[in-house]
């Protein structure tokens, strides 16, 4: 069965998968509305930026955070400088790398939803007096629920899998920064298999328990109808 | 007044339009498709913001000098060819959305009043995807119009339509447009349209204005451009009349001239109200002449008119022959040969056959 | 006896997949070059976590050697019936040291025993590394624990934790000696080397997989005098050095 240890992986990986992609929404919105809209000649560069999580290792992307996160380094030094404690080791830490990490499952989602939409609603909105912003709150985000929806799920299932990035730069404490990928591969290491098995049959469990609940709301809501 | 002058550069089209029509009224931009007429609109509307030039609208300047007016600052309604509602919003929602956003309510509009002259009563809690073409447009217009806009743009807004329900906008429109006190755009490319319901006509070809002004003025311009085309027409003005003929519709344009039309209630499922106003639209390759009255004829309408004057040159072998029927102004086209044939001048007294003419 | 001498004589030289354990792998690479200085034989070192190892031998990865970090992995493997005891043997006494990156430092056990000299002490987790049951044991013998627990970042393994010290994020790091003895640190930092007594001996045993001339060569090799001199030169102690 799950002993205490395991529980608190448990919470804190599911804190961190929430976190991480409560962050990546609210900034991934400006940023993927920014790219779906601009004309300007720098977005498939960003594009290309934000996509590179993709195909670049975790465990790389994790080692070069480690040596930002150091006190010479620039993440480091900075925190340094305005009196916060440092990154590394820490749950804050493992939120940014998460969000590096998972950028790329939220923004394209979103970005493609906004894309589809066409410039037409936006139009009419403006035409019938509503400023910029009012047209994103009002037209934009009603109708687009379903890439808010993908965007979420992407997000947090991405995050909760999360092993390469946190293997770097967490150092395993427990209760803040032991998740749940790291304390299976440590069961497995360690030869408590049994313990391996438990954990990962959680971690599915509340994975499957989480996705069920927002496809149902959708469901029931409608969250998907765009037409 | 509404004056424009409009430069816009887009990588495969370029609009230079210069025109001034009255602030009131409806102003129907008219031209074959591609020829910049939606363009024009967008333009108007500040939708394309690489427009330069100026443009104001009843003292308005939204474009000019001092920059250009935001579109959400222009006051603008527009009805798209495609109704655009938002999906996720009730008909009532989508009527109330500009209105909502106003910033002071100046002309309070009674509302019931305008969603039943709209015939939209039944419609206010449903959501637009179960609506049909007809009744989308006709919830545009009302959203349109309760955002109280300074000027009300149409593109094309029944060629989305099938025949039917088109015919019941087209009568719709035609008696709502004259009731609100709003200018308004209307682009077509269908004559029809135009003369149904335009009161100043502004002709666009390739993104350059050919002609505009009054639409009798225009329509009457004998070297223009419209004559030359295949779409030259005419409009005119009536009633239906009270005394009907079995199996037809009449219409006293006044002067004793009645024009006879077969009845084609069956078809669009109106009946026409005696006394009602009615506006004809009569192509001018419909138009014959004769020297003579001819005898038992099948034409049912052949008038006596006066030629008031002919185009300089023919075109493409025919030529624009501009009567005056009692004051009303007709346009006919004829061969070249005929007009030299008949020895054809101002000023000459001669029949007109008018083969059909399009109505309500 | 002829039996033998024609087995000697078809003998052909073998290639011995050797799994060692990350942190010896420096040290293993001089022992390569000796062996196959004087061998027909040939050895590739697979480096890696001696868990993962075990996992991978007990699911028939194609290992003939293994030079576990422990002495409970190798003994598995003989219970389970994958290995003789008689292949089973302890190769080298691990040291554990204190390090720092910063120079200068006079490291000792009042150094460590005064938390308030440091903010973040990295060591490899005690449950799969044996220096981190070590570095376990250790704080236990200075009495240490409950003032080191709020400080305490754990590596995954022994190379993670140096990682750890060497980057900056842990002022300090409990390591294998061998690490600080490393050509690539020039001589970089500032490192106690810990009494033996104040922990356990970290024993690591190796154990032979399959039946072969190859890999019993090998085996005697490493009790040789060439490999006591290249285990003090790294940084290890003698296996019968047993305090």
């Amino acid at each position: 069965m799950l002993a205490q240890p395991d529980i608190a992986a448990l919470l804190i990986t599911l804190k961190l998968a929430a976190t991480t992609t409560l962050i990546l929404l609210l900034l991934g919105t400006p940023l993927a509305w920014w790219l779906a809209t601009t004309r300007s000649r720098v977005r498939s560069a960003i594009e290309a930026v934000i996509a590179l999580p993709l195909v670049l290792p975790p465990t790389v992307l994790g080692f070069y955070l480690l040596l930002a996160f150091s006190p010479d380094g620039p993440i480091g030094a900075t925190t340094a400088a305005l009196g916060l404690p440092s990154m590394a080791f820490s749950f804050w830490g493992l939120v940014l790398g998460s969000a590096i990490y998972s950028l790329p499952f939220v923004v394209q989602p979103l970005q493609n939803s906004f894309a589809g939409l066409g410039r037409v609603p936006l139009e009419v909105a403006a035409t019938l007096g509503a400023r910029p912003l009012d047209r994103f709150i009002s037209v934009v985000l009603p109708l687009s629920k379903m890439g808010y929806l993908t965007a979420a799920v992407l997000g947090f299932a991405h995050t909760l899998g999360e092993f390469g990035v946190v293997l770097m730069i967490g150092g395993n404490i427990p209760g803040e920064t032991q998740v749940l990928s790291i304390a299976i591969y440590d069961h497995v290491e360690a030869l408590e298999y049994s313990q391996a098995h438990w954990l990962a049959a959680g971690l599915l469990l509340s994975s499957f328990l989480v996705l069920l609940m927002i496809y149902s709301a959708n469901r029931r809501f409608h969250l998907m109808k765009t037409a | 007044m509404i004056e424009a002058a409009l430069q816009l550069n887009k990588p495969d089209f370029k609009l230079e339009v210069n025109f001034s029509v009255p602030g009131r009224g409806v102003t129907a931009v008219f031209g074959p498709s591609g020829c910049g007429k939606t363009t024009l609109l967008r333009a108007m509307a500040g939708l394309e913001p690489d427009t330069t030039g100026s443009l104001s609208v009843n003292a308005e300047h939204w474009l000019g000098a001092n920059g250009s007016k935001a579109v959400e600052e222009r006051r603008v309604g527009v009805v798209f060819q495609n109704p655009s509602l938002f999906p996720h919003l009730t008909v009532q929602e989508n009527l109330l959305y500009g209105r909502k956003r106003l910033r002071k309510i100046t002309e309070p509009i009674d509302l019931k009043e305008l969603i039943s002259s709209l015939g939209i009563q039944e419609l206010l809690l449903r959501y637009p995807e179960g609506l049909s073409g007809g009744e989308k447009q006709r919830v545009a217009l009302g959203r349109a119009l309760l955002a109280e806009p300074r000027l009300l743009l149409m593109d094309e807004p029944l060629s989305a339509l099938d025949q039917s329900s088109r015919e019941k906008l087209l009568l719709l429109l035609e008696k709502f447009l004259q009731d609100i006190d709003i200018p308004v755009f209307y682009v077509t490319h269908s004559s029809e349209e135009v003369a149904r319901l335009a009161d100043n006509l502004v002709l666009l070809a390739n993104g350059v204005v050919s002609d505009h002004g009054a639409i009798q003025q225009v329509l009457g311009a004998v070297d223009g451009e419209l004559s030359r085309s295949d779409t030259a027409f005419s409009m005119i003005e009536g009633q239906i009349a009270t005394t009907q003929l079995p199996g037809l519709i009449c219409v006293d344009c006044g002067a004793g001239i009645v024009l006879q039309l077969p009845d084609s209630t069956s078809m669009s499922g109106f009946r026409y109200q005696p006394g009602s106003a009615a506006r004809l639209r009569i192509r001018a390759r419909d138009v014959s002449l004769c020297l003579e009255a001819p005898q038992r004829s099948s034409i049912l309408n052949i008038l006596p008119a006066v030629i008031a004057e002919l185009a300089a040159k023919p075109h493409n072998g025919s030529r624009i022959v501009k009567l005056d029927i009692a004051g009303k102004q007709l346009l006919s086209k004829i061969s070249e040969y005929s007009v030299r044939q008949l020895e054809l001048r101002a000023g000459q007294p001669v029949f007109a056959q008018i083969k059909s003419a399009a109505l309500i | 006896m002829l039996v033998l001498l024609g087995s000697s004589a078809y003998a052909y030289a073998e290639t011995l997949n050797v799994a060692v354990a990350s942190n010896f792998v420096a040290a293993m690479q001089h022992i390569k070059r000796a062996f196959e200085g004087n061998s027909a034989h040939e050895l590739r070192i697979i480096r890696g976590s001696s868990g993962k190892h075990y996992a991978q031998i007990t699911n028939g990865a194609p290992f003939d050697v293994f030079l576990s970090a422990d002495q409970g992995r190798p003994r598995r493997l003989v219970e389970e019936g994958l290995a003789e005891e008689s292949g089973l043997s302890t190769y080298a006494l691990g040291q554990l040291a204190l390090w720092s990156r910063k120079k200068d430092l006079e490291l000792d056990r009042d150094y460590l025993s005064n938390t308030s000299n440091y903010r973040v002490i990295a060591i490899a987790n005690p449950r799969l590394a044996p220096y981190g049951q070590a570095a376990a044991e250790l704080f236990s013998s200075l009495g240490v624990e409950s003032l080191v627990s709020g400080r305490l970042v754990m590596g995954e393994n022994i190379a993670q934790a140096f990682q750890f010290a060497f980057s900056g994020n842990a002022d300090l790091g409990l390591v294998a000696y061998s690490q600080t003895e490393s050509p690539n640190l020039s001589g970089q930092g500032s490192v106690w080397l810990v009494p033996s007594e104040l922990h356990q001996p970290i024993k690591q045993d190796m154990v032979i997989l399959i039946d072969s001339a190859a890999a019993f060569e090998f085996s005697s090799f490493m009790k040789s005098a060439v490999v006591r001199d290249i285990l003090l030169t790294n940084g290890y102690l003698l296996p019968e050095a047993t305090p």
